[in-house]
């Protein structure tokens, strides 16, 4: 049944998938279209654009969109429910752990989580980089990235509104 | 309010709000939990993005689960995760009935040519703000210089860098505590 095949596909997406955004664009690739062929390799394509370029997390977005081309609209449903249920237990039992130990003071897990600081930031770090290699382009760009940091690391200005005076910025600018 | 309809609308905000997925919504999720509504220290923000990057999924989802588990509990965890996947669900279902048509217009990819670099300044920012508070000594800069390296030079797998990360962590936690 279709349905029960679309839930176990992104179930496994969601359980198997580590690193974030589109990192997890390979594992939906090899499910979609090597074990499924539920899409076209353009038409998959056409999917990971828009999720890039629509409101939300990638994954979710790619999710609700196969979903909906396999099987419309209760398929975009099942496909989304499927891809966040491994995070909802993994999550709550990590978050139990970490409860467990950490409130009781345990300055091993302190030492831990200190030690991971750099790592989890050089993630962070890395998207910030290949994200400004994507989108600066000229001098205007290169403007508009240092006033965004500056904006956040100075001010206590809403980010929400940092991102769309740049978007209409860049309407004035490039249309 | 009531604690778990502010949950969803904060982080239904930012989902609607943000274009580019996960590390585009953690600077503004930061904002919202720690600076704005102050439901969280940072301290502890920094330990719940580690929780977030370590666990398989999608980032955006975990972390919204797991900032929710700190504020209310389970039911505050699917307020959370609620609020950060409604927006992608009924934005894509709208595009795909609707718009498909208008997505390659001018208009907005002049949109996007001002927003994306926009996006990597803030995102760098929330690097700044983190590793200011978080990062003490010269170790712990340069682990994240090296480590950012070999992302972004070298282009190695996102897994990889956190495992490796999770045993030298390992090994400093051991070497402490003998």
């Amino acid at each position: 049944m279709i349905f029960w095949q679309l839930f176990i596909a992104f179930f496994k997406i969601g359980m198997f998938s580590f690193g974030g955004g589109y990192a997890t664009i390979p594992l939906i690739e090899k499910e979609i279209i090597s074990t499924h062929q539920w899409l076209t390799l353009p038409q998959f394509y056409q999917v990971v654009a828009v999720a890039g370029m629509t409101p939300g997390p990638v994954g979710i977005n790619c999710a609700t969109f196969v979903g909906y081309r396999v099987a419309g609209v209760i398929g975009s449903a099942v496909a989304t429910i499927a891809v966040v249920l491994p995070s909802v237990i993994i999550i709550s039992l990590l978050y139990y752990i970490f409860k467990k130990y950490l409130s009781k003071g345990e300055e091993s897990v302190k030492v831990f989580f200190a030690a991971m600081s750099p790592v989890v930031l050089s993630l962070v770090l890395s998207a910030a980089i290949s994200i400004g290699r994507e989108g600066i382009s000229d001098l205007w760009s290169i403007l508009i990235a240092l006033t965004a940091f500056i904006l956040v690391t100075a001010t206590k200005l809403n980010i929400l509104y940092i991102l769309a005076g740049a978007g209409l910025a860049g309407m004035l600018l490039y249309k | 309010m009531h604690k778990n309809l502010k949950i969803f609308l904060s982080f239904l905000k930012i989902g609607a709000g943000t274009i580019g997925g996960g590390f585009v919504m953690l600077p503004l999720i930061r904002q919202e939990v720690v600076d704005r509504r102050k439901w969280i220290k940072e301290e502890q923000f920094m330990h719940f993005l580690t929780i977030a990057q370590s666990s398989p999924g999608v980032m955006a989802v975990n972390l919204s689960l797991v900032i929710g588990w700190e504020i209310n509990g389970l039911s505050g965890a699917l307020s959370g995760l609620l609020g950060a996947v409604l927006p992608s669900f009924v934005s894509i279902l709208l595009i795909a009935l609707v718009f498909l048509k208008y997505f390659e217009t001018a208009w907005l990819k002049a949109f996007f040519k001002g927003a994306v670099p926009a996006t990597s300044g803030v995102i760098g920012a929330v690097v700044f703000v983190l590793a200011r508070k978080n990062l003490k000594g010269f170790y712990q800069y340069a682990a994240l210089l090296a480590a950012s390296a070999l992302l972004v030079f070298w282009r190695a797998n996102p897994v990889l860098v956190i495992v490796l990360g999770m045993i030298v962590a390992l090994w400093i936690t051991y070497r402490r505590k003998v």
